[in-house]
């Protein structure tokens, strides 16, 4: 087998550390080569073109950097890359901002269509994430084996039902609000059902989770007391809590 | 039995006529009456956790 490696090899190899690089070249053809190689007014901006380029070999430089096979100590390769990704985080977006800057004309409206500057700013956040993001290498080490999930309790007979209603609930809370005319108002209710849902869904989830004893879903309270269920008082506070509150909206409808 | 499982299913029972009757309200514009319900649905679902995890074996 060749020692040599291509450099379509070398450019696997990339992997991770290309992130920045492809989202660099995908942000500069969409919102830099227009600038640079378009004819806008009937002619060329040479200087515009020159700093496009500029912005492209940027982005080159930092790509033959990556591929470049080390010869030195790794943390010093370490080092250098990192450098070398700085540098091109700089000199990429200088250019293109002195590309712009050239030719400010080809940003207007009447050239920059809207799906274009969507696509633009995409890549752009893509390029900044990218190289704000810390690259990750692979590491040569030996795939660590772990046991399995153990099941923490098995689900027993009626939970079904139980879960099966709930949902019913939750899913019928959406069919209210669908003749609203007000779009405010009717995202209004949309929310407030999802969250309704949500809500009643997690009542049933903690019910039938608790329902055969899972000592997870009961407080570190309740656990550090360690009453049986038949010995425990009923915590009545929010029962007559809410009583009091339906008994208040009784009266304040019988009164108005 | 009542305690276990009645009592949380009758408290999860008012809390979702409690947010359907506030989603209505909202819906017809009365956020008096949603703003209510919606509260009442909140203290029967806090009602309901305490008396379940209160019943657990």
């Amino acid at each position: 087998m060749s020692e040599r490696r291509g450099v379509l090899d070398r450019a696997i190899d990339l992997g991770p550390a290309a992130q920045s690089i492809v989202a660099g070249v995908y942000a500069w053809a969409v919102t830099v080569a227009p600038v640079g190689y378009g004819r806008h007014a009937g002619r060329q901006n040479w200087p515009a073109t020159l700093f496009a380029t500029l912005a492209f070999g940027a982005l080159l430089r930092g790509a033959i950097v990556e591929m470049i096979a080390p010869n030195e100590e790794p943390a010093v390769h370490r080092a250098r890359l990192a450098r070398s990704r700085t540098l091109t985080l700089f000199s990429f977006s200088a250019m293109s901002l002195v590309t712009w800057i050239l030719d400010d004309g080809a940003l207007s409206p009447v050239h920059l269509g809207a799906a274009r500057g969507v696509a633009g700013m995409l890549g752009w956040g893509l390029f900044a994430y990218a190289c704000s993001a810390p690259v990750v290498e692979p590491v040569a080490s030996p795939a660590r084996v772990e046991a399995g999930g153990r099941a923490r309790g098995r689900v027993r007979k009626g939970d079904a039902a139980f879960v099966l209603g709930g949902v019913l609930l939750a899913a019928s809370l959406q069919l209210i609000g669908w003749g609203v005319l007000s779009p405010e108002r009717a995202i209004l209710v949309r929310v407030v059902t999802l969250g309704a849902a949500v809500l009643l869904l997690g009542g049933v989830g903690a019910f039938v989770s608790t329902r055969h004893g899972a000592d997870a879903a009961r407080s570190t309270r309740a656990r550090v007391k360690g009453k049986g269920a038949e010995g425990r008082p009923l915590p009545l506070g929010w029962v007559v809590a809410l009583i009091l509150l339906i008994a208040a909206g009784i009266l304040y409808a019988l009164t108005n | 039995m009542f305690r276990r499982t009645a009592l949380p299913l009758a408290l999860l029972a008012i809390a979702f006529a409690a947010f359907a009757a506030g989603a209505v309200c909202i819906a017809d514009g009365n956020d008096l009456g949603g703003m209510y319900f919606v509260a009442v649905a909140l203290v029967a679902l806090r009602a309901q956790y305490r008396v379940t995890l209160s019943v657990s074996p």
